[in-house]
């Protein structure tokens, strides 16, 4: 009789082989009390990531820790002020509060990340 | 990107990993060294694995049109100082249009994507995402896509375009008899028996599509039941 997980990448086998044993059991759901129902994922309709080893994401081709510095003690300005802004350049914009604020995509680009707080709120502005 | 750093009443603060993860670049906590995807906002690796930073709505927009919406805005200015800021680097400002890109909605537990060249077929969508009445509209002249909900005084509303108010601010108005007259851009009721009152906006985030796709594999994509011009049958 062939194994049953011949034919099965390597990687379900363990899979395959849980559900072979599961499939052999007798029953208990038509004596036992019907499972609670299970709660949605919190992640519900994001896609399942699978485990992931810090190892496996190590690549010389990528940035090193750091080299990318995030921008911590943030500079605003006034619309009006703000010479160093065109008016089709583009920025990503956040309300938090009663706080609009614009980050342009020009600057956005140098650091990928700024940390900061407004109105008691502490945030995170990645790009 | 934008989302609140505050979990279990602790602030975390971030720095860059430099590494990557299906092309999207990953942050660390300084406090636990665990990697957070910049696009989801979960950490996926590290004692932090499984958690989530709530998003704040955000919006990717021309800068003439944020400070048309919002006078009062204020704008990261560049530090004289550093050498990264001497240039701009994102010299063709249309890139992110140019390419195929789309907003990506999150509302009731669930993603969609409107692709831009749909939107332009059906510049106003009203429907549910996640069980939530939303509506996504798109400004062609500016290129702008936003997302209100739709709910306003536990009434579920039903929008159309209205005429532009001053300087060329889009508009959406209530249909029926209570009818009141929005900005599109701000959601802000300007004119009606709901004056004053605002729409609340929707997590979305200006995506390309095909980044999308990587991240939201259970995501639905909206497709605009008008078909493109050259599409259209030849009448005989």
């Amino acid at each position: 009789m062939p194994r049953m997980s011949e034919g099965v990448p390597p990687r379900f086998r363990a899979l395959a082989a849980a559900l072979a044993v599961l499939a052999a059991m007798p029953s208990a759901a038509a004596e036992g009390p019907a499972p609670a129902p299970k709660p949605p994922p919190v992640d519900a309709g994001l896609d399942p990531e699978p485990a992931i080893r810090r190892e496996a994401l190590s690549d010389p081709r990528n940035l090193r820790r750091d080299e990318l510095p995030p921008i911590r003690d943030p500079k605003y300005a006034g619309a009006l002020e703000a010479r160093h802004m065109d008016g089709e350049e583009w920025v990503l914009g956040v309300v938090i509060g009663k706080t609009a604020l614009a980050y342009p995509v020009n600057i956005l680009n140098q650091h990928e990340i700024v940390v900061d707080a407004v109105e008691g709120v502490p945030f995170l502005v990645c790009w | 990107m934008v989302y609140a750093r505050t979990l279990d009443g602790a602030v975390l603060d971030f720095g860059h990993s430099g590494q990557l993860y299906r092309s999207a670049y990953l942050l660390y906590d300084t406090g636990t060294n665990s990697l957070w995807h910049n696009a989801t906002g979960r950490a996926l690796v590290g004692k932090m694995r499984g958690r989530r930073l709530e998003p704040i709505p955000s919006r990717f927009v021309r800068w003439d049109v944020w400070k048309t919406a919002y006078p009062a805005t204020r704008v990261l200015a560049k530090d004289p100082a550093n050498p990264l800021h001497a240039r701009d680097v994102y010299r063709d400002r249309n890139l992110a249009l140019k390419l195929a890109a789309g907003l990506g909605v999150r509302a009731g537990g669930e993603d969609r994507l409107y692709e831009f060249p749909d939107l332009d077929r059906t510049p106003l969508v009203q429907e549910r995402v996640g069980g939530v009445p939303v509506a996504v509209f798109w400004h062609g002249p500016t290129q702008t896509a936003v997302a209100w909900e739709r709910t306003l005084d536990g009434k579920v509303l039903d929008l159309r375009r209205a005429a532009d108010g001053e300087g060329g601010r889009p508009r959406l108005e209530e249909t029926g008899e209570a009818r009141s007259v929005f900005d599109a851009m701000t959601g802000e009721a300007v004119e009606g028996p709901r004056a004053g009152k605002r729409l609340a906006p929707v997590l979305s985030s200006h995506w390309e599509v095909y980044a999308w796709m990587a991240h939201h594999r259970t995501g639905s994509t909206y497709r605009a039941a008008v078909p493109p011009p050259e599409e259209l049958p030849e009448v005989k």
